[in-house]
Formats: structure tokens, sequence, C-alpha cells
């Protein structure tokens, strides 16, 4: 099963044949903006980040796998008097088994909102709240958005986050205390290149087969963590780009990794006119394209949550880019298929087996 | 009120609230009879929604005193989309083979 939260809703694409032919359903909420869409295997339920512009962003679920979908009581929300107001909801992450119906909400401007209730209800990290540099962060382009939240599988008292253009914070205490981790992190729009905190991580993802890899998709480079994310070692190697925004690991081969280049900040355009996604084979240390079944010439772009593995071995690669495409690969991406044509701008692809 | 609220009213999108001081406090009680409209009408500083209209019988209240406006008795108060459109038209699901 393939979520997508596009700008006019959620599509839901099935296959029963081990993934040869495929049947949709959708759009969900038709005309709205799902800026994040994803599934919670604990509970069989399907969340998804709903951007209404008029009565603001929420956060809604289905527990029969998209065909009806309900609100939460109370969406997540600043308290009164803060000095931030809730933009949307970029990112849902359940948190583990030990925690059932405990999930996380990365908002804009960069509040982290916990929910014990299943989604019901949300209520917001203090902790980050108030960390004490707060006052001097500063939002990248997209605005000021918590992208990305890893619970770490062996303790959920340890997470991960990226904002941009922020960084990367994480807190070992279940989140009342948050330290910045940025260390070699290039911040090249910044007058201090490797500042402790500015750089506009993009997309942060962990291995599966090895928790304490985490790999990172920044605005100024593709980036490996070999240490749960204390630091950071640039793997740009013969990528054509540092630039990009998605990055997916390989459910089960752990050295293997994609990311989809874009020439940089100011063009976000594949390089020479193809869109392509690259795959490593050895942790980012070298790359190669893949473009097997991808269009010869291509403006493609992919957003951050646009790309994603499943759990089948071996693992399906999933590619949904800014212009309504969703590509499949099989075999690591030694070719592509096209699943859709034709949908609206993909912002989130989200792969699960229910 | 709007239909874009029913979610929260059930079928009702009438009602008929007495002795309320304000619009803030209009809107407290329909949370109170509806839990959750309140953060579907208002943000968290307890003002309106950028794309919701407030009106106290045809006047905005952002034309009066915003969420401070009085409400007497008889006044009829419309909770509204700033913007209408879209329609339900988009149909045909794919199905499709991958290699």
């Amino acid at each position: 099963m393939v979520m997508l939260g596009t700008k006019k809703g959620i599509f839901v694409f099935e296959s029963a044949d081990g993934r040869r032919t495929w049947k949709s359903s959708g759009p969900h909420f038709k005309g709205t903006a799902i800026y994040h869409a994803t599934f919670d295997p604990r509970t069989k339920t399907m969340f998804a980040a709903v951007d209404n512009f008029i009565k603001g962003p929420t956060i809604a679920k289905s527990r029969d796998l998209g065909k009806t979908w309900k609100e939460g009581k109370k969406p997540p929300r600043f308290p009164k008097g803060s000095d931030w107001t809730a933009k949307q909801v970029w990112h849902i992450e359940p948190s583990v088994e030990d925690e059932p119906g405990v999930l996380y909400a990365g908002l804009d401007p960069a509040g982290l909102f916990r929910s014990e209730d299943d989604g019901e209800t949300w209520s917001l990290n203090q902790g980050l709240y108030n960390q004490e540099t707060r006052p001097k962060w500063n939002p990248g382009a997209g605005g000021m958005c918590l992208h990305s939240i890893l619970v770490d599988p062996r303790d959920p008292r340890t997470m991960h986050i990226a904002i941009s253009a922020v960084g990367i914070l994480k807190t070992k205490d279940g989140g009342k205390t948050w330290a910045f981790k940025n260390k070699n992190l290039l911040a090249e729009f910044m007058p201090n290149k490797y500042p402790e905190y500015g750089q506009c991580p993009h997309h942060i993802v962990r291995n599966p087969s090895r928790p304490n890899v985490i790999y990172q998709q920044n605005h100024c480079g593709e980036y490996r963590s070999d240490d749960n994310g204390e630091t950071w070692k640039e793997m740009v190697s013969n990528l054509p780009s540092r630039f990009g925004f998605p990055i997916a690991v390989d459910y089960n081969d752990p050295k293997r990794v994609y990311v989809a280049p874009e020439v940089s900040g100011a063009e976000r355009l594949p390089p020479d006119g193809r869109f392509l996604v690259w795959g490593s084979e050895d942790e980012g240390k070298s790359w190669s394209a893949m473009g097997n079944g991808l269009p010869k010439r291509s403006f493609y772009n992919v957003y951050r949550e646009g790309m994603d593995t499943d759990e089948e071995d071996p693992s399906g690669v999933y590619v949904g880019t800014g212009t309504g495409q969703l590509f499949f690969s099989r075999n690591a991406g030694a070719k592509w298929s096209l699943i859709a044509d034709g949908l609206p701008p993909i912002f989130s692809v989200s792969a699960a087996s229910a | 009120m709007a239909g874009y609220l029913k979610d929260y009213t059930g079928r009702s999108v009438d009602l008929e609230i007495k002795s309320a001081v304000d619009i803030l406090d209009v809107v407290n009680q329909l949370d109170a009879r509806h839990p959750g409209i309140k953060d579907r009408v208002l943000d968290e500083h307890e003002k309106t929604r950028v794309y919701v209209n407030i009106f106290v019988n045809e006047e905005n209240i952002r034309d009066l005193g915003g969420e401070s406006t009085k409400a007497k008795d008889g006044d009829v108060i419309y909770i509204l989309p700033s913007v209408a459109g879209g329609k339900d038209g988009m149909s045909g699901d794919w199905e499709g083979a991958t290699s």
C-alpha cells in the first residue's frame, strides 16, 4: 500500500499481487492540501496532516485504510498568548511499540506536539518551545517547519528532529531538554559556515537495520551520521549536486540509500534537464544514476517526503513528483515503472504493509 | 453557520444563543455545545482565523469591535469562510500494471 499526500487530497494505491498491478482510491479530503500522510502499523491506522486554509491545520485518521476519515478532537495549537500561531502540520510520526497511542507532530512554526490518545488531542513540547535560542531561529524558504521526527526504536526518550532553517536537535530525556547536533553540517548561506545552529536540513531518515546510522539530505549536502546523530559526515562524493530534498534508505539492504538531486536552491531543477534518482550501495561513499524507465527529458522535482521504500524483499522504491507522477522500482532503481500520472503535486509518499 | 462547520455541529447549522456578552462568548458557548468548533473558527490567540468571517447582522466584526463586538438579543451572527468555491468533480481511479 502506498499513501500519497498531495496538494488536492490523499490518494491510496494498493496491490494484491506482489506489486504487479495497482488500484487506487481518492482523492480523500478533496481539494485540501495534505502535507503528510502516514500509517501507524501498531493500530493499522492512517494519519493525515490536513492543511485546510479556512479552519486551520488539523490531523485526521482513518481506521479503514482511507475509506472514512475523522479529525481529532483537539488539533495542535500553541498556547494562548504565544508568539506563534499554528500554520501547517508538516509531519506525523507514530512512536514505538512500547508507547501505545503516542504520536508526534511537527508544525510550522517549529512546534513539536505529542499525542497520548492516538491523535485525538495534542500538547506542545515545552522543552523545545522554551529552548533558549528559539527567539533567534529563522525560517527557510518553506517556512520554519519542523519536518522530520525520529524516535529511537531502542529508547523512545531519545529523539531527533529537523527544522528548516534551524538544524538538527536531539533529546535524550523524552523532550525535556534539546541540544543542537549540527557538527560538520555546512551552512554556506551563513557568515559562519559551520554554526552551532542555523543549518537547513531537508529530510532525515534512520537506517532500520542499523539504528545508529541516520542519513540526511541538507540544503548544503548529503550527510550520514554513524553515532546516532551526534556528528555528521558529508557523502556528496560523485553526486551532481549537494542540493535536493528527499532521502530514503532501503528497508532490507542496510547500505543502500537513494536521493534525487536538484541543481541548486535557486533553480530547484534536475541537473541537465533530466530527472534521475541516484542510489548508493555503500552508505553514500559512491553513487550511481538510476534512469532506466524515467523520461529522457524531464524537469520533475521531488519534495522532502516524496520518496519512500517498502518492507518487501527486495525493497520497493517509490518516488512522487511535484508534477503528479508516481514512479516505482522493484529492483533497487535498476528499472522504473510509472504507477500513475496526472495526479496533483505530490507532497508525501508513504509505503506500508497493511 | 457555514457548511464547513457541519462536521462539528452535526446536521444543525442554525443555533440560538441567549445572553452572550460578545462574539468570543458566542464562540465559547458554541464550543461548549459542539466541542472542537472554536479551534476551527478562532486561532490560539482567540482571533478570527484569516479565512473566516464573522458577521453580526450584516457587519463584519473586523469593522466593529473584533471578537469583543457586543452581541445583543435578536442579533443574527453568521460564521462564513471568506472565500467560496470548489465542488466535487474529480472521479476515476487509476488501475495499472508495473513491470
